[in-house]
């Protein structure tokens, strides 16, 4: 009577352990979403200000600076859109490093030390979405392995944990269209 | 500023070549400028050929590789330590039985129910009484070391439990102040370090500053934790270190230094060395292991207070720890560190109480001895390689959270040119990133010295050589221009070069080195057994004597 008890005891606490498990990658993967957005909005918060310190410069670059400002609006009306937003944010990294290239072409700017602290700032965020993105991915990797394999899919599969996608930068000239990086499946 | 270390790996060799003609040129008053060449590269003047290049692996493959080592040292580690707990609780368990029997009589003194006081008496009455007589007849029925491999002739029907069950007080006991002392380890953090080293929050106006604050954010993203604290040390010397036991309340501190003298990707690498190692809880290891030998520290310091008065002062502030909730954290450490140094003075009380207590101190004495050769020969070699193999799956998560094994082999080369560790962390030199590498022998001069366990002190630095990790790089896809050239010869090389005489020499050597070597350790090893086995019998019939004599009482 009482082997039958304890072995379906170790059963349950089993599934409550692989369940958790599961959950928690989940919650995990869900966080390193978050973040990269959390990163991409303080891009655009940046952008003003640094389009003000190199105003004064880069007079002559006048198409780039507006380019950038509309961008950027488009980014920051897109909102939750996330489709969207991936095409915009990829149009805006590239304005960006033509940007950067020209600051650190020009003299006069490399001894402005506001542009140079700007200039550290856009760098810094560039390279804070490029980890963000790098543990997202990471994140989905771990969750995704976790939901598929023996046995831990048939509490997956009950429980409708469902695979999710990796975040990657659209390449607009191989896929032709934006791919939708609908992450985080709402169970 | 530090226009000696902007050397590549490329044109490293070449300008080793040239500094060395200048020095053969002017003779010997540049002596200094190649001698600090030669560091430079951190290679002799022989020169080998190219160093042979590792096989290629990937940072998932090595991280996996080191926490398997990591588990197996760690094992070792524990081993080990359960031997030398119950080498002191041969001595502690039948004194803690002792003195809950005299709680009892005093207890039964003063009106409580003398059923519960005798009950209980008389059961550690039975323990004691069975335990006696499983050693007695240990030792009657083999005539010393050999009747431990044979339990099952030792009459009565006894077995080796019998022996064991005595001493689970004491090992209880022993267990429970590590604990203890691990909570206050813990709780404390690392304040001390920090207040040593001077280090101080970082200047948002400053450029330099700024990028540094901005590189550990964007690394803890790569690694996803919270942002650890960043703190500046003014120092010269360039080398960084992460301080703190969970990634909720981690520092990093950063020299000045290396802020100068490193470029941006070199910072991300060694930044990501540093979280990394709170990541993968290096510094939860080492106080775990600093704890334990300050819980052997603490039951030294106690079964000294008959006859040491220093041993009452690290007792008292022990326990003003424990009780005192609104202690800092600094007098919290200052307090740990008098029962560590307690463990090794007055090895040989030669006080009147000293000699009167005679057969007492002369098991202490023993138990002391024997817990430094422990320590010191056999312990020192699981516990240095455990540190060495958590460096390098520091190295290989750094590479995974930055995939830049180029910038960190740079960063390392540069950091172990540079003079070493900044002033007041002499002491932790094996926390930071990259600890000055000493040769075998060679002992730093540390201001605590007094410390049980100072890590400085072992005979070999507890950070993996500067080549070794960088080799482990290349292995991971740096450059292979990073690999230092080769100190010594092929074997093969050597082989070919040899005369006749001269191999028949080299192979009498080599021979008269095994047989030697093989037989030494193995009488050294044999002896240390001995040697315990003498001193937990010792401790075992004292302990047990003084425990019946409670009794009779």
């Amino acid at each position: 009577m009482t082997t039958p008890m304890v072995v379906l005891l170790v059963v349950v606490l089993f599934i409550a352990w692989m369940y958790n498990r599961l959950m928690r990658l989940r919650n995990r993967m869900r966080a390193a979403w978050s973040q990269i957005d959390v990163q991409l909005r303080r891009r655009q918060d940046l952008i003003p200000n640094l389009l003000a310190s190199v105003q004064g410069f880069m007079a002559h670059e006048r198409m780039l600076l507006q380019r950038i400002a509309e961008t950027r609006a488009q980014a920051v009306s897109a909102g939750g859109d996330v489709a969207r937003r991936v095409g915009i944010e990829s149009n805006l990294d590239a304005s960006l490093v033509s940007l950067v290239a020209l600051v650190q072409a020009a003299p006069d700017i490399r001894a402005d030390h506001n542009a140079l602290m700007l200039q550290e700032e856009l760098r810094s965020t560039e390279s804070r979405i490029a980890f963000a993105r790098q543990h997202y991915n990471e994140c989905v990797a771990d969750y995704n392995t976790a939901i598929a394999c023996v046995p831990a899919n048939v509490v997956s599969t009950i429980c409708a944990f469902k695979p999710a996608i990796q975040f990657f930068t659209p390449d607009f000239s191989v896929t032709g269209k934006a791919p939708v990086p609908m992450p985080i499946s709402r169970t | 500023m530090g226009h000696s270390l902007e050397i590549e790996g490329d044109d490293a060799p070449t300008l080793l070549g040239s500094i060395r003609g200048a020095v053969d040129s002017t003779g010997d008053s540049s002596q200094t400028t190649g001698s600090a060449a030669a560091n430079v590269v951190g290679e002799s003047q022989a020169d080998f050929g190219p160093a042979s290049v590792p096989r290629r692996s990937t940072f998932y493959a090595e991280q996996r590789h080191h926490r398997r080592e990591n588990w197996r040292l760690s094992a070792v580690c524990l081993v080990i330590a359960i031997i030398v707990g119950f080498m002191l609780s041969a001595i502690l368990s039948p004194l803690l039985l002792a003195m809950v029997v005299c709680v009892l009589k005093t207890a039964n003194h003063f009106g409580c129910p003398p059923s519960i006081c005798a009950e209980a008496t008389h059961r550690i009455d039975l323990l004691a009484r069975h335990a006696i007589q499983f050693y007695v007849s240990l030792i009657d029925a083999g005539h010393g070391a050999g009747a431990v491999m044979r339990p099952q002739k030792i009459s009565n029907g006894q077995s080796a439990f019998d022996g064991l069950l005595p001493l689970i007080p004491g090992m209880v006991a022993m267990a429970l102040s590590w604990l203890v002392l691990r909570a206050i380890q813990f709780g404390a953090g690392m304040v001390d370090l920090i207040a040593a080293v001077g280090a101080r929050p970082t200047r948002p106006d400053n450029l330099q500053e700024r990028r540094l604050a901005n590189i550990v954010e964007e690394i803890a993203l790569a690694a996803g934790i919270p942002t650890p604290r960043v703190m500046i040390i003014d120092a010269v010397d360039a080398n960084a270190v992460a301080v703190g036991m969970s990634d909720r309340s981690a520092s990093v501190l950063v020299t000045s230094g290396l802020v100068d003298v490193l470029n941006r990707e070199e910072t991300e690498a060694v930044v990501a060395h540093a979280v990394a190692s709170i990541v993968n809880g290096d510094l939860t290891v080492m106080q775990s292991l600093i704890a334990m030998f300050q819980s052997f520290g603490l039951a030294h310091a106690i079964l000294d207070l008959p006859v040491r008065l220093s041993a009452w002062r690290a007792f008292g502030s022990f326990c003003r720890t424990i009780m005192d909730r609104h202690l800092s954290p600094a007098s919290r450490l200052d307090a740990l560190k008098g029962i560590e140094g307690s463990l090794f003075r007055g090895t040989f009380p030669v006080t009147p109480t000293g000699i009167l207590l005679l057969p007492f101190t002369y098991v202490m004495a023993f138990q002391k001895m024997i817990l430094m050769i422990w320590i010191n020969l056999i312990f020192c070699w699981p516990l240095g390689l455990l540190w060495r193999t958590r460096r390098y799956l520091a190295d290989s998560s750094a590479v995974a959270l930055t995939r830049n094994p180029d910038a960190l082999a740079s960063a390392l080369r540069r950091l172990g040119t540079s003079a070493g560790v900044p002033r007041g962390g002499e002491n932790r030199a094996y926390l930071f990133v990259c600890e000055p590498h000493r040769q075998i022998g060679d002992t730093v001069q540390s201001s605590a010295s007094d410390d049980l366990w100072n890590p400085n002190a072992m005979p070999f630095s507890l950070n993996p050589p500067i080549e070794r990790r960088l080799r482990r790089l290349v292995a991971l896809g740096a450059a292979e221009s990073w690999l230092p050239p080769r100190r010594t010869p092929h074997l093969r090389e050597v082989v070919r070069n040899l005369s006749l005489a001269s191999a028949l020499k080299a192979l009498a050597l080599v021979v008269a080195f095994i047989v030697v070597g093989t037989m030494g350790s193995l009488f050294g090893v044999l002896g240390v057994f001995a040697f315990t086995y003498l001193t937990t019998g010792m401790s075992l019939l004292l302990g047990f004597g003084l425990l019946n004599l409670v009794l009779r009482m």
